[in-house]
């Protein structure tokens, strides 16, 4: 406006040779370099501090999160803006507003509270606000966005909480076996074998009828059986975290985790999760069966990562893994897949293993520290993984807890059944699955004579039937 | 009403007495006046910039139809100018931008104030320094400066200066 005000007032100068109309044109000009010099010295000294803070301890899908998002201008100057708080995909504002626009005076603080709704599981970050300045005259604006990079972990829909809790009550799984620790589940005192009297054994463990035969002093040991402890790995590679059409993989697997941890629990079985991936273990609870543990796995369980968009199918060609040493390879047609080849074969690299033990990462790493840490006290593992990426690891692992005497589990959380797509089925597809079909058949061949159960999962697949499932011992 | 509404007020009726004083002013150009200063206040006392900036358009041109000046090379006229319709018309223009305004927000700069009055202030004397440059160069050429010379002069300077002085953008 003044500008175009300017314009007009050298334009009437010009055309009626009057110097007064002429000099307007200067007066204007200097009020708009004089506003635009003010306004960019407040842009320059513009510091603002945002700190956003939640309400809620555990924030689940699907519901409503507080948020308050407190900001401080610590700048000398007052700030006359619209700011808005970008919020990340997936999520929508449910109550309240994410914007503010107004004055906010230098040295004072101002806060946007409002409910967002997240839709997914999913570690959400928060990039910042868009902060669009106006200076005191309504001439200028400048649009910036102050970065805030906060992280809320968004845990799994209260759903499977409330399943989780139901298959509790009517579901039960127990695994037994010899326990150095006391668990709520105590069978007998099972008799285990019989060594040298010893003074200071008590008489009632002598064998008194050996004594009558052999004319020696033996006494009998005895091993206390109860529930073993239960440690659920859950594979958060890279294949898992790879969303396709329909539930996504890790979800399903976080899911189950929950439920099955609380069924254990619920049975007096100790219960602990950890979640890997190819290369480290992200985080883990080590099985316990103390007040809060299935709260304590609840916290833990948020921060398994976020699922990417993506098609593994498109990514990994399984069918030429009976072929290749390793057991996988990338159909290299897409850039994508050259670069999960090359992703994978960085990972076997890593977990080049040996004649002696696991020099293995990631699961068969953490499975070969927990069973030599345990000596000989039995142990129950549960793996919940695609074998995209850890086929190796886990028969390794089994191998192990053959070895060991432990137990183990496998919920094979199948990739092809989780891929829903549009588009018929063509035949180069079905060869494809079938190829997939024929070589985890062999997997499963392997892992069964290594004495490890094994379950194939789908996404329709509950809990309450797996668990059913292992109970009827057709694992 | 507060304290910076206040000044501001005093600050438009001293503007306006400015150009009352150092003006020819024919009871047309006085009526023509007066409607826009109402306008300005009507719009300050309605918290409405736009109309103020519209009672500042027929101010401004209220007030150069009444001045008269020819030259900006004498000293008399161009102080003249300068109190009689630079800085009345400078600090009404502030006065329609802030009628939205309601307060000052306590933080003073020194550098716009300084860069805005150097910029009137360089373009005031711009004729007068253009014709000192050509005396000094050119000694024994006799020049003769018309007043669409001097306007011609006045707005190139001020289009030159007013683009260097806005080219740098805020980081």
């Amino acid at each position: 406006m003044l500008f175009v005000s300017a314009a007009v007032f050298a334009l009437a100068g010009i055309l009626f040779p009057s110097l007064p109309f002429a000099l307007m044109c200067p007066v204007l000009l200097g009020v708009l370099i004089y506003a635009r010099s003010k306004f960019m010295g407040e842009v320059q000294e513009t510091e603002l501090i945002v700190n956003r803070s939640t309400h809620d301890e555990v924030p689940f899908a699907g519901q409503p999160i507080a948020l308050s998002v407190e900001i401080l201008n610590a700048g000398p100057a007052p700030i006359r803006c619209v700011l808005e708080d970008v919020i990340p995909e997936d999520c929508e504002v449910a109550a309240g507003s994410n914007r503010y626009s107004g004055l906010i005076p230098a040295r004072s603080q101002t806060t946007i509270s409002y409910t967002l709704v997240p839709h997914k599981r999913k570690v959400y970050t928060f990039e910042g606000l868009r902060l669009e300045m106006r200076d005191e005259y309504g001439l200028f604006s400048h649009t910036s966005s102050v970065e805030d990079g906060t992280k809320i972990a968004v845990h799994t829909s209260k759903r499977s909480l409330q399943a989780a809790r139901r298959i509790a009550g009517r579901e039960h799984l127990e695994h037994s076996g010899k326990s150095r620790h006391l668990a709520a589940v105590m069978h007998d005192l099972e008799f285990d074998r019989l060594r040298d009297y010893l003074p200071g054994d008590r008489p009632r463990d002598i064998d008194w009828k050996l004594l009558s035969r052999l004319d020696k002093l033996f006494t009998k040991v005895y091993t206390k059986e109860g529930a073993i402890q239960t440690m659920i790995f859950v594979d958060c590679s890279r294949s898992m975290r790879t969303a396709g059409s329909g539930i996504t993989k890790l979800d399903h697997s976080v899911d189950l985790c929950l439920q099955l941890s609380r069924v254990l629990l619920s049975s007096h079985h100790a219960a602990g999760v950890a979640l890997i991936d190819e290369v480290t273990v992200i985080d883990q609870l080590r099985p316990s069966l103390i007040r809060h543990q299935f709260e304590r796995i609840i916290q833990m369980l948020r921060n398994a990562p976020s699922t990417v968009p993506g098609n593994v199918h498109e990514s990994i060609d399984t069918q030429p893994m009976a072929d290749a040493p390793d057991g996988l390879t990338a159909n290299g047609n897409t850039e994508e897949a050259a670069q999960m080849e090359k992703f994978l074969s960085a990972v076997r690299d890593i977990g080049v293993r040996t004649s002696k033990r696991s020099k293995g990462v990631g699961l068969d790493e953490v499975i070969w520290k927990l069973l030599t840490g345990a000596k000989d006290q039995k142990q129950m593992i549960i793996v919940i993984s695609d074998l995209i990426s850890s086929r190796d690891a886990v028969l390794a692992s089994a191998k192990l807890c053959q070895k060991k005497g432990s137990q183990m589990l496998v919920l094979h959380i199948y990739d092809d059944w989780y891929e829903r797509s549009e588009t018929p089925l063509e035949v180069g597809e079905a060869e494809r699955m079938y190829g997939n079909l024929l070589n985890y058949l062999d997997v499963e061949v392997k892992l069964r004579k290594m004495g490890a159960s094994y379950v194939k999962v789908g996404p329709a697949d509950a809990t309450a039937s797996i668990v059913r499932t292992i109970r009827w011992g057709k694992a | 009403m507060n304290r910076f509404r206040m000044r501001m007020l005093l600050m438009f009726s001293t503007s306006i007495i400015a150009i009352l004083v150092f003006s020819r002013m024919s009871s047309y150009s006085l009526f023509v006046l007066a409607f826009g200063a109402l306008i300005m206040l009507i719009a300050f006392a309605s918290y409405y910039r736009p109309a103020g900036l519209f009672g500042l358009f027929i101010v401004a041109i209220s007030a150069t139809m009444s001045m008269q000046i020819d030259t900006l090379i004498e000293t008399g006229p161009m102080i003249a100018v300068a109190v009689g319709m630079l800085i009345p018309m400078t600090l009404l223009t502030l006065f329609a931008l802030s009628s939205e305004s309601d307060g000052e927000n306590g933080y003073f700069q020194r550098r716009p104030v300084f860069l805005g009055a150097a910029y009137i202030g360089c373009c005031l004397l711009s004729v007068a320094v253009v014709i000192a440059i050509t005396g000094l160069v050119f000694p024994h050429m006799s020049l003769r400066f018309y007043g669409l010379m001097e306007i011609s002069i006045l707005l190139m300077v001020s289009a030159v200066l007013a683009i260097a002085l806005t080219s740098r953008d805020p980081e």
